[in-house]
C-alpha cells in the first residue's frame, strides 16, 4: 500500500475537556501512549496492547475505545474522557464510588476498563440485569477473579445513579 | 468572399466612417493595412400583421475592417426584414437589439425600427458568431482565440472566464474523439459560439461612438447586478452523401461574475434538445454526458451527449412538463442563443461548406454539399487536422499479418514510437479552478497516488514497488519536476502515455500501468487530469529503475503486446442504458480501472475479456473478489450495499475494504456522491437483481453462526484464540462496543472466499490504514501467533462462519508464505 506515513507535528487533542498539544508525535502513535506518556493520565493501563483485555479503555465521543489499538489521530476533533475525567478522589463518580464500596479490586489493573465500560453500559442501559452486565463486561479480562464483586459493583452503581439521577451529566 | 456585397444596404454615416478609417490607415502607413470583409446571413422570422402570421427572413449583414492578425477595428452591423422594400435604418438602438459582445475601435449598429422586435436575439448572435468563425478560418486563426482577442482582460473578465471554462470542459483544441473510418461518408466537426451581455445599468447606447468602446444595454432581464454569458461547443457528424446531421455532443455553459469567482452552470438537457431542434429540425434526445460529474443530483449538466430520439431511453424530458414563466423563457432563449452559430460553425469545420441561414436540415445540407467543389470538402478544417490513414494505421500498431513470434521480431526491427519534444515551462495559471477540481476528482477516481507514491514518500513522486508475476515494476514520478517527473511533458505526450502506454521519449511503458483502461477516458477528462497534475508542486525524486529479466527488459516487445491486447477506442455510451449506468461504466472501465485488479489476467498479463470481465483477479498478493454474482459473498451484493462499501469502506452485510481496496475507497470518498452511486449502479447491473428483503433475511441468519459441535472436531485451540483475541470486536454480541464498525465473520467475503489469503493478510497485519477513519482499526496478530496458531484460528473461523465452504488446506504454509512477503 502506498499510504505515506502521517507527518510528525503538533497534535492537539481535547482530553477531559482540556485542549492539550503534544509535539513531535506521529499521528499513528497509539492514543494510549499519548495519554499516559505525554499527558500523564495513568488511569488507562497498558495491558495486552492488542485491544483484547480492555485495561486501556477510554471514552471517545461517547464510544468506549481501546486506546492501545487506535492511533491518537482519531481523537483529533473528538472528545476524549479518561478515568480521571469521571471524578476526583474528593468527588468520586457514582460508578467509582460503587466499585470502592463493593471492594471490587484485587490487583486493580483491570479496574480502569471495568469502570469505563460500566459507565458506557449504564449510559446506554440504566437498569441492566445480571446477564446484561456479564455480556457487557465479557471482553474485559480480570486475572484476579473478582468477577462477583465487579458484578455487584455494577448493580450498586446503577442504584447510585438512579438515586442521584446523575447518569447523564456526571462527566 | 463577399458574395452578397451588392445587397449591403448603404448607410451614409457608416460609409463615411469607413472612408475616414481608410484614410487614417493610409495616412499612418501601417504595414498591416486594414482588410475588409463582409458577409450576409439570414434568419427565418415569423411576422404578425394583424391576425395573419407570415414567414419571412431577417437579413443580417456584418462588415468589418480588420488587421491581418484578425483584430477587427471596425464593426458594422445591419439588420432588416427581407420584405421591407425601403430600409428605413434607424441609428438608435432599442431594447432587444443586437448587443455588442466584442470590443472594436469603431462600431456601427443599425437595426430597422420595425425589425427590432421581430428579430430574435438568436439571429443577431448567429450572424455575429458565424462571421467571426469565418474570419478566423480565413486567417487561420483559432476561432476562440480570435474572440478572446476582442474581449478586455479587465472589463470583460466574466465573459473571458466563461469562454475559458466552457472550452476547457469541451477540450477545445483537442483531437476529436472516435475517429470516423476513412471510407465512411460521415465526417466530424466541432464549432464554438458565444453570446451574452454585461449589465451596465443606466447607460444608453449610442451606436456610432467613434473610437469609444461599446456600451451595452440590457434587455430588461430582471437579474440585476449579474452579467450573463453563454458559450456553446457543438460536435457534429455529417453524412456527406445524405446530408444527415447527427449532433453528438453539446457543451454549453452559462457564466457570470468575475474571473476567479466565476462559476459556470450547465443547461438542462431538454433546453439543449430544444435549441438543437430549432436549428436542425431534428429532435435529439439530450442527456448528461458520461464524463459529466454530478449526474442525478439536480445540477444541470454542462456536457450533454445527444442521440436520435426513439433510440435512447426517454429520460431527458422530465423537466419539460412544467410551464415556464416569461422570465424563465427569456433566460432560456438567451442561453440557447449561440446554438445555431455553434452548429453552423461545426458544420463548416466538418465539411468546409458555410451555412449562413438556419435551419440546417438534411435536404439543404445534401444539396449544398453536392454543389460544393470536391476540394472544399477535402479542405474542411477538421479533415486537415486528421492524421493520414497511413499514420493512423501505424499509430494503431498495425504491423499485422504476422504470427505471434514475428510480432516481437517486427517490433524490435521496426523503428519505435517517436519521442515528443520536451516543453520548457507550462503556465499553470491557464487553467480555471473548475478544471483543476475536475482534474483532482479524476486523479482521486483513478487512484494515481496509490501506485505513484512510495511508502513514506511524497505524493505522486513515484518509486512504489509493484510486484507483478513478471518482476517488480517501480512507478514513475508524476509530479511536474523537469528532471525526474513529467515537467517537460506536453499534453500530447501525457495523453499518448495515458492512452497508448508510450512514454514521452517514445519508449513503451509496461502494462502494469493501466493505460488499457485509461484509453477509455474522454478528452476533456484527460485534459483536466493533465491540468491538475501539472499544477501540483514539483518533487525531485528519481525512482528506482524497473529491471525486468530478459526478454521482458526489451520494452519494444510491449508494442506486440499492445497489438494483441490493447484496445485504444474511447468509451462509447450505450444509448439504451440510463445516464447513470453509462456514467458508472465509464468510471469503472475508464479512469477507475477496476478491471486491473478484478478481472483475471492471462498468462502474459492481459485482462481476459468476455465472460471473465470483472470476475475476480488479484492485486499485491490479495485476492480481488469477483464483482459479478460473487459466490464468495454469503449474501448477494445489492446496489445499496455496493454504494455503502465504495463510499465508506464498510457494508454491514459484507465487511470492510482492506488491503489495496482501502486506498481506493479513500479516493472514492472524495468524489461527488452521485459518481459513486453510478459505479454501484453499474456494478450491480452485472449481477442478477437482488431482493432486498431476501438478502436482509439471509444476512440475519448468516450472522448468527453457531459453534456447537465444532470444539469436538479439533477446533478447540482456534476457538480459544478467537474468543480471546477476536470476539471483542467480531462477536455477534457482547462487550460495550468499541470505536469503529463491527464486521461479522458470517457475512465476510474474505472468510467465504476460495483462498485464505485475504483473511490471513488481515490477521497478520491488521488494518492500520483504514479506508475511512470512522471504520476503526485492527491490530495485526502476526507477532502474537505463530503459523500453527494462525492456521488453527483461520480453520476455526472458516468452519464456523462459512459452513457451506470446504475447509482451507495448507494454512500453515500459506501463513508462512505471507509472512515472508515484504509488506
Amino acid at each position: 500500500m502506498a499510504h505515506s506515513s502521517p507527518p510528525a507535528g503538533p497534535l492537539t487533542l481535547t482530553v477531559n475537556g482540556v485542549r492539550r498539544t503534544v509535539q513531535g508525535a506521529t499521528t499513528d502513535t497509539p492514543l494510549l501512549y499519548i495519554l499516559r506518556n505525554d499527558f500523564e493520565l495513568n488511569g488507562p493501563k497498558y495491558g495486552c496492547g492488542l485491544g483484547q483485555c480492555g485495561a486501556c479503555t477510554v471514552i471517545v465521543d461517547d464510544q468506549p475505545t481501546r486506546s492501545c489499538v487506535v492511533p491518537a489521530s482519531i481523537a483529533i476533533g473528538r472528545e476524549v474522557t479518561t478515568l480521571e475525567g469521571l471524578g476526583t478522589a474528593d468527588a468520586l463518580h457514582p460508578v467509582q464510588r460503587a466499585f470502592i464500596d463493593e471492594q471490587a479490586a484485587q490487583c486493580g489493573y483491570c479496574l480502569n476498563g471495568m469502570i469505563m465500560s460500566t459507565k458506557a453500559l449504564l449510559d446506554r442501559n440504566p437498569e441492566p440485569d445480571d446477564d446484561a452486565i456479564r455480556d457487557a463486561l465479557r471482553f474485559n479480562l480480570c486475572r484476579c477473579g473478582t468477577h462477583f464483586e465487579i458484578v455487584n459493583a455494577v448493580r450498586r452503581a446503577a442504584q447510585y445513579l438512579r438515586h442521584e439521577g446523575v447518569h447523564e451529566s456526571e462527566r | 468572399m463577399n458574395q452578397n456585397g451588392d445587397d449591403v444596404v448603404a448607410v451614409r454615416d457608416d460609409e463615411r466612417t469607413l472612408e475616414s478609417l481608410r484614410e487614417q490607415s493610409v495616412g499612418n502607413e501601417k504595414p498591416g493595412a486594414a482588410l475588409y470583409r463582409s458577409e450576409r446571413y439570414q434568419w427565418p422570422v415569423r411576422t404578425q400583421t394583424g391576425d395573419a402570421a407570415a414567414m419571412t427572413h431577417a437579413d443580417l449583414m456584418v462588415e468589418t475592417g480588420h488587421e491581418r492578425d484578425g483584430t477587427m477595428t471596425t464593426w458594422q452591423y445591419r439588420a432588416r426584414l427581407e420584405h421591407n422594400e425601403v430600409p428605413a435604418c434607424d441609428a438608435g438602438v432599442e431594447p432587444g437589439t443586437p448587443l455588442l459582445v466584442y470590443r472594436h475601435a469603431q462600431t456601427s449598429v443599425a437595426v430597422e425600427a420595425s425589425a427590432a422586435r421581430a428579430i430574435p436575439v438568436q439571429a443577431h448572435a448567429f450572424a455575429r458568431e458565424s462571421f467571426i468563425d469565418e474570419l478566423a478560418h480565413a486567417l487561420h486563426r483559432d476561432p476562440v482565440a480570435l474572440r478572446l482577442q476582442h474581449l478586455d482582460t479587465q472589463r470583460d473578465g466574466g465573459a473571458r472566464e466563461t469562454i475559458r471554462m466552457v472550452t476547457e470542459r469541451a477540450a477545445w483544441g483537442g483531437a476529436l474523439a472516435a475517429q470516423v473510418e476513412p471510407a465512411s461518408p460521415w465526417v466530424r466537426g466541432r464549432g464554438f459560439a458565444f453570446d451574452g451581455e454585461a449589465l451596465e445599468p443606466g447607460a444608453p447606447l449610442s451606436s456610432d461612438e467613434k473610437g469609444s468602446l461599446p456600451v451595452r444595454v440590457t434587455t430588461g432581464t430582471p437579474n440585476p447586478g449579474a452579467d450573463s454569458w453563454t458559450a456553446w461547443v457543438v460536435d457534429v457528424d455529417v453524412n456527406r452523401e445524405t446530408g444527415d446531421v447527427a449532433i453528438r455532443r453539446v457543451v454549453a455553459g452559462r457564466g457570470s461574475g468575475e474571473p476567479g469567482a466565476a462559476r459556470v452552470s450547465g443547461l438542462p438537457s431538454w433546453q439543449v434538445a430544444d435549441a438543437v431542434e430549432r436549428s436542425t429540425g431534428v429532435r435529439f434526445l439530450a442527456r448528461s454526458a458520461h464524463d459529466e460529474t454530478g449526474v442525478g443530483n439536480g445540477d444541470a449538466a454542462v456536457s450533454h451527449e445527444l442521440s436520435v430520439a426513439g433510440r435512447a431511453l426517454n429520460e431527458s424530458t422530465a423537466g419539460t412538463a412544467r410551464t415556464l414563466t416569461s422570465v424563465e423563457a427569456d433566460t432560456i432563449e438567451r442561453a440557447a442563443a449561440p446554438a445555431a452559430a455553434a452548429i453552423a460553425n461545426a458544420l463548416f469545420d466538418a465539411t468546409g461548406v458555410r451555412f449562413r441561414a438556419p435551419p440546417f436540415d438534411a435536404e439543404r445540407i445534401r444539396r449544398a454539399l453536392a454543389d460544393a467543389p470536391s476540394a472544399t470538402l477535402a479542405g474542411a478544417p477538421a479533415q486537415m487536422r486528421r492524421p493520414s490513414r497511413w499514420r493512423r494505421w501505424l499509430a494503431g500498431g498495425g504491423i499485422g499479418g504476422v504470427m505471434g513470434g514475428l510480432i516481437g521480431l517486427a517490433c524490435s526491427i521496426l523503428p519505435g514510437p517517436a519521442p515528443i519534444a520536451p516543453i520548457s515551462i507550462i503556465d499553470t495559471s491557464l487553467w480555471s479552478p473548475a478544471t483543476l477540481e475536475r482534474g483532482r476528482q479524476i486523479a482521486a477516481a483513478g487512484d494515481c497516488a496509490v501506485c505513484h507514491t512510495a511508502p513514506g514518500g511524497k505524493t505522486n513522486a513515484g518509486g512504489f514497488a509493484l510486484d507483478t508475476p513478471f518482476g517488480t515494476v517501480y512507478s514513475t514520478n508524476l509530479t511536474p519536476d523537469a528532471q525526474t517527473g513529467i515537467g517537460t511533458w506536453s499534453y500530447e505526450a501525457f495523453a499518448r502515455a495515458m492512452r497508448e502506454g508510450i512514454s514521452r521519449d517514445g519508449s513503451h511503458l509496461y502494462p502494469a500501468f493501466p493505460y488499457t483502461a485509461f484509453a477509455r477516458m474522454s478528452e476533456s477528462d484527460m485534459m483536466a487530469l493533465y491540468a491538475y497534475l501539472m499544477s501540483q508542486a514539483p518533487v525531485r525524486n528519481a525512482p528506482p529503475k524497473t529491471n525486468l529479466p530478459f526478454p521482458l527488459n526489451q520494452r519494444r516487445l510491449v508494442a506486440g503486446w499492445n497489438w494483441l491486447f490493447h484496445d485504444t477506442r474511447p468509451f462509447v455510451p450505450d444509448e439504451t442504458r440510463s445516464t447513470q449506468w453509462n456514467r458508472g461504466k465509464y468510471l469503472v472501465d475508464g479512469v477507475g480501472h477496476c478491471g486491473a485488479c478484478h478481472t483475471p489476467r492471462n498468462a502474459i498479463g492481459a485482462e481476459k475479456g468476455g465472460f471473465a470481465y470483472l470476475t475476480g483477479g488479484s492485486a499485491e498478493g490479495w485476492d480481488a473478489p469477483s464483482l459479478v454474482a460473487s459466490r464468495a459473498s454469503p449474501v448477494p451484493w445489492s446496489e445499496a450495499a455496493l454504494f455503502d462499501y465504495l463510499r465508506t469502506g464498510f457494508s454491514a452485510e459484507h465487511g470492510v475494504a482492506a488491503g489495496p481496496m482501502a486506498p481506493v475507497v479513500a479516493g472514492l470518498a472524495t468524489l461527488p456522491e452521485s459518481d459513486v452511486r453510478a459505479m454501484a449502479h453499474y456494478v450491480a447491473s452485472l449481477s442478477p437483481p437482488v431482493d432486498a428483503e431476501v438478502s436482509a433475511r439471509a444476512a440475519a441468519t448468516r450472522s448468527i453462526a453457531t459453534d456447537a459441535g465444532l470444539t469436538t472436531l479439533g477446533f478447540e485451540n482456534g476457538r480459544r484464540i478467537f474468543e480471546a483475541s477476536c470476539a471483542v470486536c467480531h462477536a455477534e454480541s457482547g462487550g460495550v462496543g468499541h470505536f469503529g464498525v463491527r464486521p461479522l465473520m458470517g457475512l465476510n467475503t474474505s472468510v467465504a472466499q476460495a483462498s485464505p489469503d485475504n483473511l490471513l493478510h488481515v490477521l497478520q497485519h491488521g488494518i492500520d490504514q483504514p479506508a475511512t477513519e470512522s471504520l476503526g482499526y485492527m491490530p495485526g496478530f502476526g507477532d502474537v501467533f505463530d503459523d500453527k496458531q494462525m492456521a488453527e484460528l483461520a480453520s476455526y473461523i472458516r468452519a464456523r462462519y462459512a459452513p457451506g465452504q470446504p475447509g482451507w488446506r495448507d494454512l500453515e504454509s500459506a501463513s508462512a508464505g505471507l509472512r515472508s512477503r515484504a509488506h
